[in-house]
Order: structure tokens, then C-alpha cells, then sequence
């Protein structure tokens, strides 16, 4: 038998749950937080529930954590970035970080610079690439800079300019220097996906220190795991792609704690009301899978391409809702709350999950309300059976190609990076798929994009790790 | 007059977003823009058209290519500049005032770029008053006035002069040369002086939209107070509701959606919106209430924020308002240049949710 550990760093307590291949849990702990830098709860809840199961059987460990949430707020672990816009003479105007609230951009903002370079939609070269300015800017780069964020029109289509100038700054800076490409992790939009990329690079080396916490937690506990990070879209990275891509887990502990829900108590479709010790979040899921928002996603005040879980959060929790007497102000709250989720059907059924989610059935009526078992660690649960996922963001032009040959282009893409990410090849399935028009764009242009996800293989033998394990990335 | 500052960016791109029922490029990104340069030139006068001398030169300015393409290449500065520039130069004349073709996304903004670089007023004024997709479709247009000459530019400094005295003509030419240039390019058209700008503008637009994108602001801080929004715009209520389905057609050049919005009580009304990148027509239980000039627009029920209807999925909770058109619209052949039948609709343009004879 193959076990997974899950564990959810929270706010207030650490949870972790053990669980096999068909999600039945075996271990079952929530441990509190003493304070934020508390590496205690972690190694205290791994080893509660370790207790009770054979630690070899352990292979697979996934972490949901708020560092990143916690690093962007607090602003104090983030990395100040050098920034490459390769685009002139367009997109000349706006200087890399406008827009930005001021503190965020005076700690993450380094030297940034706007050389010749970029793709147009069709492929061909707005100016070729200003190589010598490219050498100059890293020239020019203090010591102290060792991430920069590099981006340019078109680079989803053309990502050459993108990469020759990663090229370039590692000639001259050498290994030492990390570069984020905006076509690995963006969208369409060039500043949104330029944002982005900045505030990835910025959060490089949290994340890459929380998984070396989360390594040496385990091995402490005599676990030899593969680690991997839950992302805000309900699937897994592994520790290389988290270490790349840190931005995609912000926010995944809503996301786990409503898939969570919604596969311990059988019910894929409905509201998820996670109540904490002190916050209350509600959420819609959707066969699965949280719903997200119609809003632009910001983050920290920073426009970015990035699509975020509908969520509504309410300031209070566990502590002003269990025992006593009822409090008719939360009732009004959380019945509007619902209310604002409700899709089109009225008799969506309420998933209670959380710290205090028993105290739920005082305020929402019962038989609307399904409090499944283990509700209390719905995050660390959704930790666990979470799914990986492979996605891509394509543009075509249907007169130079059938759409149909298109489609099943990106189909087949985004398919191919699921089973790359670790999916099952048998299981992995297109979770959803959206066609735009792309308006005035002569050649019947049109943008797609694509996400598979599919169930994470267990490991074949544990004894023989896998390549690019956990101890591989921390030693690189 | 008044006087567009840095703070006045805010509402004016508010209002933008609104006003640009539901399609438009990013109005977010000329507002950065405009930002950087209302801190190094200073705040831009923004001008009443009867406090321009008879013969000062108007010229109109718009974003003009594909969203998706001026999103990724950030339309800029220089190519306003270079094409207004060449305009004038063409016509030998000195500008008086330069004014936004339309209030649609970004195109409300672009005028404080070459304002504040050449030192020159905005006219508060503009030719639609909503979101429309050609550069005939004006009041301009429906008062006899020429598009042509217009003068279209790219980033490199490329530029194509139009003539034609026929605006859908004008429109066609510029539109193809615009394919050449790169899909983000800058347009200055309309070139007239300030006694036709009085006839053929709609006058006070570009402080109308402003003062909708302050209660937008307003209504974001407070989202209860839905009824001081209407009340301060004189928007009217279509539908508050949920959207039921969401079908997107895939037509040549254009995204072609048709959204069902249901009451919230569920036994209520159901309104269907046709969009065409914009919304075009609002049909409640069947009959047309709202049709272009008229303006239908869209709101998130929880928050206030604005929407764009290529978001738009299944569940969203929305808010449908409609704008009535401008009274410079009302005119015989507005119907035909503008109403649903210039879109392929065959129905009469309706308004204030009357049918027009």
C-alpha cells in the first residue's frame, strides 16, 4: 500500500492528514501554532499522525502553506528584482512597477530596463532583439540582484527573445543569477504578465526556504517522500516547478479546503463554508472544482492575469460562534453570503468544513447542511488527493489551420503536460476549454486555452528515487 | 471647463469601463499612461466647445487594432503624437483641442496623451457616447461631417493619410491599413473646426463620464447604495440577476455572445443581452428594451465593478443598466447607421424602452 501525507499550514494550527490511494484517511492531526515562525507544529503534526502507520509506506507528501500570502502582505522576505521589457519602440511609455502600491514596488522594483525587441501577433519581429543592451543591462546589475524578470510582447507565440536574452544574463552573471521568462507562467496582456513574472521572481527563494523546512520536517520524522506544493487552481507542482513557479500556490489552501469538502462529503457541486478559529470562508464548487472570479485578479493591488477562486470572507470564526448565545448579526451574514453564491439552483447544498464547522447547523438551516466526516481538516484532506494538472494558452489562426486540427492541438498539449507533471496517463481528462475570438485580427484568430487534470501516479518504487527528487532540487 | 488631473484618472477610467458596454480594450493601461504624463507635463484643461474659438481645429483621436494586440504591445504615446502631428501638418492648420472619437475603453484616455505632450485642451466632448465598432459610427457622421482626412500611425513611426468622402469608405481603408501596421496603431480623424465640433459632437461627454465612473467608485465603496447610483447617473434599471447561460459564436472578427440573465426571485423576468464585443440589445421576455445609440451596461451585483462580457460565465450575479442615447442622436438616419439593423439585427431601435417611430 501507498500512502499520502497531506499538511496545511495555516494561520492558527498545522493540520495533517494520512490518507491511502482510494482517500480513506488513516491519521488524523491539527496541532496549534505557538507563532508564525513556528516550525514546531509542523514536525508535531507529522509526527502525530506517523504514529500509527508504517512510515515506509509514505511516498508521496503534499504541503499547502501561506508563506506566500504571508511573504506579499508582510513584504519582508520578498526578493528585489531586476526587470527586462524587450519590446521597444512599443510598450515604451509605462515603466515596469507602475500602478504598483508604492511599498510593494520600492522593496520589489529593482533596475528595469526597456530594450528592442518583441513578436508580433503573426509571428514576425516588431524590432529584432537589442543584444547589446541586453549585455549592458547585465553589465550594469549590482551583485545583490540574482533574480530578473524578463518579458515581451507576443513571447506566449515566439518566446525567443525571452530566452536568448536569459542566455545572454547567464553568459555574463553566470548560475548564480535565476531568470523568470513571462512566457512560462502568463497569459496575454504584456504588463499583467510582466507583473507576474516580477512578483514570482520576487517570492524564488520563500518558497525555495519553506520547502527546505518542509524537507527537513520530514526526514526528521523518517519519511522519504516526494514533496509536492498545492497550487491555487486545486492541483499539485512538484518542489521544481514550485520553486519556478512559487506564485500558482497563493491561495491554495481555500482551494484544497473546498476540494477537500467536496470528496469527503461525496458532494462535488455546492457552497463550502470553511469555518477557522477567527475567519469564515465561502466559496461555490462546481463539479469538483472551486468556481472562480469574474473580477480581474489583483494581487496586493498588482493587475495580474492570474484567475482567482470566487471567495467571500467573513471576520469571524470559531470564536464567536460556538457556544453561548446565537449571534443574529453572523446568521444575517452568512445567509447573505450563501445568498451572493447561490448559482441558479436554490437547493444547493452547504458543505460545512473547518475548526468549527460543527457550530455551523446553529446558524443555517439543517437540512440544507452537510457536515462530512474529518470536516475539520478539509484543507489537509483536499491536500492530499489533489490532482495535477497540465494547462496552455494558445493563440491560432484558423485560416492557416482547420480549427478542429487547432483544438485537438491544444488539447493534446495541455494533456501532454498533465502526464508530465506526474498525472495518470488513463485518468488524465480536459477539465475545461474556452475558444475566444480575437476581434479585428484578420485570419479568423482566436485564443485558447486548455487545462487537463488528471490523478497523481504513485511512485513505482519508492526505493528508487524519482529524478529531480527533493533532495536533488535543494542541493542544485 | 474644467481641468483633468491625476486624481480625476481614477472616475474618467471608471467611467471608461462602464460606458464600454462590456467590450473595449483596456482602458487600465492608457491610464497609466496618462498618469505619466499628467506628472510631467501637469494637469490638461478640459474645454467646453463654446469656449473654442469658430475655427479652431478639433481633431479626434482613437485607439484603433485589435484589444488582445494592444495589450500585448501597449499602445504609447508617440504614435497619438506622430499621427495628430501629421494631421495638422497635412491640413496646415494649428490644433485648438483634441477630443476622444468615442468613450469606449481605452479610446476615452488617449486624448490626454497627445493634450498633455503638445500643451493642447481636451474638448469634453466625443461622437458616440457608448462602445462602437467602426469609425462611421459617430454623430459626426449623422451630421454631416468627414471623417477623412485621418491619419493612422504605428510605434515605428509608420503612418497612412486616408481620404474619402464617404466615411464607411474611410473606415475601410484605414481599417486595412491598420492590419499592415501591426494591429495597435493610433487614429486621428475628424478633423473640424469648433462651429461644426457644436453642430456634430456630443457635447460635456468626456465630464458625463466622469461623473459615472465617480459613482461607480462611489457605488464599489458602498455597493448598497445601488439606488444613489441610479439616481446620480440617470442609468435605468434592466435586470438584477443571475446569469443563467453564456453562448459564444465564433464568428470572422467579432465575438458574438448571447447572455441570459435571470431575476433573482427565479419567477421573474428573463432578459436576453446580444453582444457583439459590446452589448448591443437588451430583450426582456421577448421585446427589445434597450438598442444602440442607446447604451446597455454591466455590472458585478456584489461588488459594483464593471464587467466585460468575454468573462462572463454561468452563476455571475450582475447588475444590467442601460444609458439612453444622447440627444445628438436623435436625428433621422441614426437608425440606420447605428441601430440594431446596422448590426444584422432586423428590428426597430428602441430606446428609453419605447419603440422610435
Amino acid at each position: 500500500m501507498t500512502l499520502r501525507l497531506g499538511v496545511e499550514v495555516g494561520h492558527t494550527h498545522t493540520d495533517a492528514v494520512i490518507i491511502d490511494e482510494s482517500g480513506t484517511v488513516h491519521s488524523a492531526a491539527k496541532v496549534p501554532l505557538q507563532s508564525l515562525d513556528d516550525d514546531s507544529s509542523v514536525a508535531a503534526a507529522i509526527e502525530a499522525v506517523c504514529a500509527s502507520v508504517d512510515r515506509s509506506e509514505v511516498m508521496q507528501a503534499m504541503l499547502g502553506s501561506a508563506i506566500v500570502e504571508r511573504a506579499l502582505t508582510s513584504r519582508s522576505e520578498l526578493s528585489r528584482v531586476g526587470v527586462l521589457r524587450l519590446s521597444a519602440p512599443a510598450a515604451v511609455d509605462i515603466p515596469p512597477g507602475a500602478g504598483w502600491p508604492r511599498s510593494l514596488r520600492d522593496r520589489v522594483i529593482g533596475p528595469a530596463r526597456v530594450v528592442a525587441g518583441g513578436h508580433e501577433f503573426d509571428g514576425s519581429e516588431i524590432s529584432p532583439l537589442d543584444e547589446r543592451a541586453v549585455i549592458e543591462f547585465a553589465r550594469s546589475l549590482s551583485p545583490d540582484i540574482d533574480v530578473v524578470a524578463i518579458s515581451a510582447p507576443y513571447s506566449l507565440a515566439s518566446p525567443f527573445h525571452e530566452t536568448r536574452a536569459a542566455a545572454q544574463l547567464a553568459e555574463i552573471r553566470g548560475p548564480g543569477l535565476i531568470t523568470v521568462l513571462s512566457h512560462q507562467l502568463g497569459s496575454l496582456g504584456l504588463l499583467e504578465r510582466e507583473n507576474t513574472s516580477i512578483l514570482n521572481a520576487s517570492l524564488l527563494r520563500v518558497v525555495q526556504s519553506e520547502i527546505l523546512r518542509f524537507t527537513t520536517a520530514l526526514k526528521a520524522a523518517g519519511l522519504d517522500a516526494k514533496i509536492f506544493l498545492t497550487q491555487n487552481d486545486g492541483t499539485l507542482s512538484s518542489t521544481e516547478q514550485a520553486t519556478q513557479f512559487p506564485l500558482l500556490t497563493l491561495g491554495s489552501r481555500a482551494t484544497s479546503s473546498m476540494r477537500g469538502a467536496g470528496s469527503l462529503s461525496g458532494v462535488p457541486t455546492g457552497i463550502v463554508v470553511d469555518v477557522g478559529v477567527n475567519q469564515t470562508t465561502l466559496g461555490t464548487l462546481v463539479d469538483g472544482f472551486p468556481r472562480e472570479s469574474t473580477v480581474d485578479g489583483r494581487i496586493e493591488g498588482v493587475r495580474t492575469n492570474f484567475r482567482m477562486p470566487e471567495l467571500i470572507s467573513l471576520p469571524f470564526g470559531g470564536d464567536r460562534m460556538k457556544g453561548g448565545a446565537m449571534n443574529p448579526a453572523i446568521t444575517r451574514s452568512l445567509e447573505l453570503a450563501c445568498a451572493r453564491l447561490r448559482t441558479v439552483d436554490p437547493s444547493l447544498p452547504v458543505i460545512a468544513v473547518g475548526e468549527a464547522s460543527s457550530s455551523l447547523d446553529r446558524y443555517l438551516p439543517k437540512e440544507q447542511l452537510v457536515v462530512p466526516p474529518h470536516a475539520e481538516l478539509a484543507n489537509a484532506y483536499g491536500a492530499a488527493i489533489a490532482d495535477v494538472s497540465g494547462s496552455v494558452d494558445l493563440m491560432f489562426r484558423y485560416q492557416d489551420r482547420p480549427r478542429d486540427e487547432c483544438l485537438a492541438e491544444a488539447r493534446t498539449q495541455a494533456v501532454t503536460r498533465a502526464i508530465e507533471a506526474g498525472a495518470d496517463p488513463d485518468d488524465v481528462r480536459v477539465s475545461s476549454m474556452t475558444e475566444l475570438p480575437l476581434t479585428y485580427i484578420p485570419g479568423e484568430a482566436a485564443r485558447v486555452t486548455v487545462r487537463a487534470v488528471g490523478r497523481l501516479l504513485p511512485p513505482a518504487d519508492p526505493r528508487v528515487p524519482s529524478p529531480g527528487g527533493p533532495a536533488a532540487d535543494l542541493t542544485r | 471647463m474644467g481641468t483633468i488631473r491625476a486624481s480625476t484618472l481614477g472616475h474618467l477610467t471608471l467611467g471608461a469601463r462602464l460606458l464600454s458596454n462590456g467590450g473595449g480594450g483596456s482602458p487600465e493601461q492608457s491610464r497609466l499612461v496618462a498618469e505619466e504624463l499628467i506628472e510631467r507635463h501637469g494637469p490638461i484643461p478640459l474645454v467646453d466647445v463654446e469656449d473654442l474659438p469658430d475655427d479652431s481645429l478639433v481633431i479626434a483621436v482613437a485607439a484603433l487594432g485589435a484589444p488582445a494586440v494592444i495589450d500585448e504591445k501597449v499602445l504609447g504615446v508617440a504614435p497619438f503624437v506622430h499621427a495628430v502631428q501629421t494631421l495638422a501638418d497635412h491640413l496646415d492648420t494649428r490644433i485648438g483641442a483634441i477630443m476622444p472619437l468615442s468613450v469606449g475603453g481605452m479610446t476615452l484616455l488617449t486624448p490626454i496623451f497627445v493634450a498633455a505632450s503638445l500643451g493642447l485642451p481636451v474638448l469634453d466632448a466625443n461622437g458616440t457616447g457608448r462602445a462602437l465598432p467602426q469609425i462611421e459610427m459617430t454623430t459626426m457622421t449623422l451630421h454631416g461631417l468627414a471623417a477623412a482626412p485621418m491619419v493612422v500611425t504605428d510605434e515605428h513611426g509608420n503612418h497612412v493619410i486616408v481620404g474619402s468622402r464617404n466615411n464607411a469608405v474611410s473606415e475601410r481603408l484605414v481599417r486595412s491599413a491598420t492590419m499592415h501596421l501591426g494591429l495597435s496603431t493610433a487614429l486621428a480623424c475628424y478633423p473640424m473646426t469648433g462651429q461644426q465640433a457644436q453642430r456634430g459632437t456630443i457635447r460635456r461627454s468626456v465630464s458625463c463620464a466622469i461623473r459615472v465612473g465617480s459613482a461607480v467608485q462611489e457605488l464599489l465603496d458602498s455597493p448598497d447604495n445601488w439606488d444613489d447610483f441610479l439616481a446620480r447617473t440617470s442609468a435605468r434599471s434592466i435586470i438584477d440577476g443571475h446569469v443563467i447561460d453564456v453562448t459564444r459564436k465564433a464568428t470572422v472578427g467579432f465575438a458574438r455572445s448571447t447572455i441570459i440573465v435571470e431575476a433573482f426571485d427565479g419567477i421573474g423576468d428573463v432578459v436576453r443581452l446580444e453582444a457583439q464585443n459590446e452589448i448591443l440589445l437588451a430583450i426582456r421576455n421577448g421585446r427589445v428594451v434597450q438598442s444602440p445609440p442607446g447604451s446597455v451596461c454591466i455590472l458585478d451585483f456584489d461588488s459594483g465593478e464593471p464587467l466585460l462580457t468575454d468573462r462572463l460565465q454561468q452563476g455571475a450575479r450582475v447588475r444590467i443598466v442601460a444609458f439612453e442615447a444622447a440627444a445628438e442622436w436623435d436625428r433621422p438616419g441614426a437608425a440606420e447607421l447605428v441601430g440594431p439593423a446596422a448590426f444584422g439585427y432586423p428590428l426597430p431601435a428602441v430606446t428609453d424602452g419605447m419603440q422610435r417611430s
